[in-house]
């Protein structure tokens, strides 16, 4: 059904982190939206978020794997992606993880070498415990902290330097299996309460590095909750996140800075003009061709980006989250979808040409009296 | 280098928003830490009518003193409330 002719639309799906989406909000439980979309457009752009599962995963090489620190200025056109075919992952691992609970992630890493055949390595840890606080913003949003910033940097420019093209990070967060919140989000009707300070510290290391970064927290294991809600099952299965972190990064695309974009900080690596680019293999802001959001959260910097550049802009409403940042309030135009199963059909609507008012009854007439 | 949560409100005026959200927030790292000092993560919370967009964003600060809320004064006419998040 979802197979087209024509060429991909790139197509940019953006499931906030930590904001409670019924959708995607829980662990990995946008993936099956995730893949519809990119056989809809042939090519999806998306973050972790909206990808990782923990012990599961997907891969698909019509989808690329970009943290949302660098999703947002390739929106924003300050970044292209360059497809890969694969990289090594280096693995940084917190020096406040314990014993045991490290020599799980580093089994997790070893199956992913001796089963999927990834290029993982080298592995270090932190200097010092590095300190994850965890906090909830005025709208409830999740948010986070980390105690000491440079030792994450300093320890992420040594995997560079020892040969890593992308980093998976481990982090302790702090346990608290009693708490109501984790009961909630494990029964279904809470927030993600890591997923802020998660993203914190993707995006501290994406920005300082230039490579393609993403996070897995270190946690003790749980007690069984008989009634663990299906999107949130795949955080049971296993000692650790990692695997679905590893498996995302081995495809990330490059980030290049472009020339005429914000600055990046990146170290040696100057802007690039974009007219350098072969279009047929590298991803640029201009060759997107549909944005998907939750409804209720179109105030992110790609979405604002890709909609005041004129990009469709996809809101599925039966995506409700904590917030109401919709198209009304920010006087934005969208296409609304009821389910990201809607969303794909405009999608591939879009690219095959289709005008989706055309799809819609009634159909207005062009001209509802001559003058 | 410390990272630090703050939200703000902004009105915002004709034009698009994205323009005048990255100008706010690149004046809230001028009050909050100066040279180095930008925005890591945002997002839009809210919108209301009255008050305009609701901004929370976490901040990274290259400078250690940190600068209270009570002692800044917003300097645009658009900024009408800034506030520092409950501390983790």
């Amino acid at each position: 059904m979802m197979s087209s002719g024509a060429p991909p639309l790139p197509t940019l799906l953006v499931i906030p982190t930590g904001v409670g989406c019924v959708v995607g909000g829980y662990a990995g439980d946008g993936l099956p939206a995730a893949r519809l979309l990119a056989a809809a457009s042939g090519c999806l752009i998306t973050h972790p978020n909206a990808m990782n599962a923990a012990s599961l995963y997907w891969s698909d090489p019509r989808i690329q794997y970009v943290e949302g620190w660098a999703l947002d200025r390739f929106a924003a056109g300050d970044l292209a992606l360059q497809p890969v075919a694969g990289r090594r992952v280096g693995l940084l691992l917190d020096a406040g993880i314990e014993q045991q609970l490290l020599q799980r992630h580093l089994q997790a890493a070893e199956a992913c070498r001796a089963s999927l055949g990834l290029a993982i390595g080298p592995v270090l840890c932190s200097e010092a415990p590095l300190g994850v606080g965890l906090s909830l913003g005025p709208s409830g949003v999740s948010w986070g902290t980390l105690e000491h910033p440079d030792l994450l940097l300093r320890a992420g420019e040594r995997l560079v330097a020892a040969g890593a093209t992308a980093i998976a990070v481990v982090c302790r967060f702090p346990d608290d299996p009693d708490s109501e919140a984790l009961a909630s989000y494990r029964q279904g009707s809470g927030v993600d309460a890591l997923a802020g300070a998660e993203a914190v510290i993707s995006h501290l290391l994406v920005e300082h590095l230039g490579i393609p970064c993403a996070h897995a927290p270190a946690l003790a294991p749980l007690p069984l909750d008989p009634a663990l809600d299906p999107r949130a099952a795949a955080e049971e299965l296993g000692h650790t996140f990692l695997p679905c972190v590893l498996v995302g990064l081995s495809r990330a695309p490059d980030l290049i800075p472009l020339a005429g974009g914000r600055p990046s900080r990146f170290p040696g690596r100057p802007a690039v003009q974009p007219a350098a680019f072969a279009p047929a293999t590298t991803l640029r802001a201009d060759s997107l061709g549909a944005v998907v959001a939750p409804a209720g959260a179109l105030g992110g910097e790609a979405v604002l980006a890709c909609a005041e550049r004129g990009v469709p802009l996809i809101a599925v409403t039966g995506n409700p989250c904590l917030l109401q940042v919709d198209g009304q309030a920010l006087g934005l135009p969208v296409l609304e979808a009821a389910s990201y199963a809607e969303a794909a059909g405009l999608v591939l609507a879009l690219r095959e040409g289709l005008d989706p008012a055309c799809l819609a009854r009634p159909l207005p007439p062009l001209l509802t009296r001559l003058s | 280098m410390r990272l630090q949560a703050e939200t703000l409100w902004l009105q915002p005026g004709p034009g698009p928003l994205l323009p005048q959200l990255r100008a706010e927030l690149g004046q809230l790292c001028q009050r909050r830490g100066g040279a180095g000092a930008r925005p890591l993560r945002w997002a839009l919370t809210a919108a209301e009518q009255g008050r305009g967009v609701r901004i929370e964003v976490v901040l990274v600060l290259e400078a250690p003193p940190a600068v209270t809320a009570s002692q800044v004064s917003p300097d645009t006419a658009q900024a009408h409330a800034a506030e520092t998040l409950p501390q983790e």
